[in-house]
């Protein structure tokens, strides 16, 4: 059978396109219905932040850290906080960095229900599943918003700790909360699991293979979709998470279902870090004090988290000023879009879409 | 199990064995090699059984007014260590680092995202166009001299406003007032003409009695 050739024509999909997830831009060229090449146009969310943050103090860039992933700003904190205490050599308490984990893991967890929840949504499973999983997102949000007042751009670590303590109603909360989801998650994968919608769509679609996944540095997720069981917090332990007993979920195939299973299974995993944290919750402080105009030594320090988009790292420089010389950004949603150009070449529009909803890229974090 | 920072003199060590004369500077955790090395050394670094960087963390740019150094955080997942090279140029104007694309796919956006804030070409990089900002964007912002302030005084705060007594100001001269001015216009890709018409803003560029920023407040 020969195959019928079209002359070559370009689909540009968004900047405004609701499977973009951001104002991103992916230039498409076809032949019939089958890509050619992809491009993508990004910048169209750049705040210049690198600059800006070599204009302030170190604790004045702190908000920038949540604007950059809108959706998972505790982590943006933490990363950032995480890399200036390294540059200073600034010991966290311990009730600190036991609030940081907590506060991270049901970040991971909101973020991998709003991922979660677009991806079916791109697969064609429409909104259902989405305000599902929004409903417990609500509920992880609350809990930061009586802890911190923000529920999207919190603010909330500092360099040295955290900015407050939770208060007392926080705890029957969070007890709930933590006894209720583990039963939303088996909602979830009986609701998804077996649907057609689901796995028609995305089984064998978009495959990563390992040896390309670590040659384009991809992290999270996209890494561990495809078998690498690498996790910066079992790797290269932070806070306190090497007290927490958990386990590194990975896939087997590198297609999109597989990123999807590993996010739901790192939602339970998150709980079970959520859980061992609350019951050895120490008391004291939450933060050391440390100077409104902090001055570290010159020097230089890259500090990396797991966030749920991958490896979040910050390497900053100082030369002993009260701003950082080069404040920069690892930011996992950027390197992950390395992979996007051959992973989506040869699928139709239809798949490629799915394959972009899969990566879970969140353009404020790729732009910054 | 937590991750290893290797020691820069070990690292040193065999990369001096491979290319003797690569190496120029050595600090505990890292590794500085000249601009136009850079691309043999990182293979040799991801290929060495022993050293096994095969995944690029961060690649990024630093001004340091004089030269660039570009840094390129490496680690090994089988083995678990980290490491940083850094390669140096020689100048500031118009520096070329070779690129590490072939070794690392992962450098691909990140050397697009240092060449368009940074001004670095990345010589054999298959793709090299501005990422962020539009083609014809005159400068580079990340660099230190982008939109520096009239009267010669260095961007960025050294010093927090508050701690000053009233009447100084943040911003210190470079060297005295009758030091030349850091160029106040962002570097054109394109030299303006001679004859060209001043700007309708008038944003930015240098002022013939170089007024400074905070005199007006004071008087």
């Amino acid at each position: 059978m020969t195959e019928l050739h079209t002359p070559p024509y370009v689909v540009n999909i968004g900047p405004q396109h609701p499977s973009t997830h951001g104002v991103f831009r992916l230039k498409v060229t076809l032949d019939g219905e089958r890509i050619i090449d992809a491009e993508m146009v990004l910048g169209y969310l750049h705040r210049s932040m690198e600059k800006l943050a070599e204009e302030r103090t170190f604790t004045q860039n702190i908000p920038f850290t949540d604007r950059m992933d809108y959706l998972a700003a505790m982590t943006g904190n933490l990363a950032y906080c995480l890399a200036a205490e390294k540059l200073a050599g600034i010991e966290v308490p311990e009730r600190g960095s036991y609030l940081r984990v907590i506060f991270a893991e049901l970040q991971r967890i909101a973020s991998h229900c709003m991922a979660n929840g677009t991806f079916v949504n791109d697969c064609g499973a429409w909104q259902t599943p989405l305000m599902y999983m929004f409903r417990d997102r609500e509920k992880i949000l609350d809990l930061f918003e009586m802890t911190c007042g923000a529920r999207l751009t919190t603010n909330y670590m500092r360099i040295g700790g955290v900015a407050f303590d939770v208060p007392d109603e926080w705890y029957p909360a969070i007890k709930a909360l933590v006894a209720e989801l583990p039963d939303r998650i088996a909602e979830y994968e009986e609701l998804l699991l077996d649907s057609e919608i689901l796995l028609a769509r995305s089984r064998d679609i978009g495959v990563l293979k390992p040896e390309a996944a670590i040659n384009a540095s991809t992290s999270g997720p996209l890494l561990r979709g495809c078998g690498i069981a690498w996790d910066v917090r079992k790797a290269d332990p932070y806070c306190v998470y090497d007290r927490f007993d958990f386990d590194i979920p990975v896939g087997h195939n590198g297609d999109c279902f597989d990123r999807f299973i590993v996010r739901l299974e790192e939602m339970r995993q998150s709980l079970r870090i959520v859980g061992q944290a609350l019951t050895h919750l120490p008391g004291g402080p939450v933060s050391t004090p440390v100077p409104l105009a902090l001055r570290p030594e010159p020097g230089e320090a890259y500090a990396r988290i797991e966030s749920p988009k991958g490896e979040l790292g910050f390497y900053l420089v100082s030369d002993g000023g009260s701003a950082p010389y080069r404040w920069h950004v690892r930011s996992p949603s950027y390197i992950n879009l390395n992979v996007l150009k051959d992973l989506t070449v040869g699928l139709s529009i239809a798949d490629a879409i799915v394959t972009l909803g899969s990566l879970d890229i969140n353009v404020g974090e790729i732009d910054r | 199990m937590t991750t290893v920072a290797l020691a820069g003199a070990a690292v040193a060590e065999r990369v001096r064995a491979a290319f003797p004369d690569a190496v120029i500077e050595v600090t505990p955790d890292s590794l500085t090699v000249p601009a136009e090395r850079v691309a043999e050394v990182a293979r040799f670094l991801r290929d060495d059984p022993d050293l096994d960087c095969k995944y690029l963390n961060c690649l990024l740019g630093v001004d340091w007014l004089d030269h660039f150094d570009v840094v390129y955080v490496l680690s090994s997942l089988a083995k678990n260590h980290i490491f940083v090279l850094k390669a140096r140029t020689t100048e500031h104007a118009t520096p070329v680092v070779p690129s590490v694309n072939a070794v690392w796919m992962g450098a691909n956006l990140q050397e697009r995202e240092v060449y368009d804030l940074m001004g670095i070409q990345f010589s054999d990089h298959p793709n090299l166009r501005r990422i962020f900002l539009w083609e014809g964007f005159p400068g580079h912002p990340l660099r230190k001299d982008f939109l520096a302030l009239p009267g010669g005084y260095k961007p960025g705060l050294q010093r927090f406003p508050f701690e000053f007594p009233e009447g100084q100001r943040a911003y210190p001269e470079v060297e005295g007032t009758d030091a030349p001015s850091a160029p106040a216009v962002p570097r054109l890709d394109q030299p303006p003409a001679a004859s060209e018409s001043p700007s309708p803003s008038g944003r930015g560029q240098a002022r013939p009695e170089r007024s400074r920023r905070g005199e007006g407040e004071q008087a």
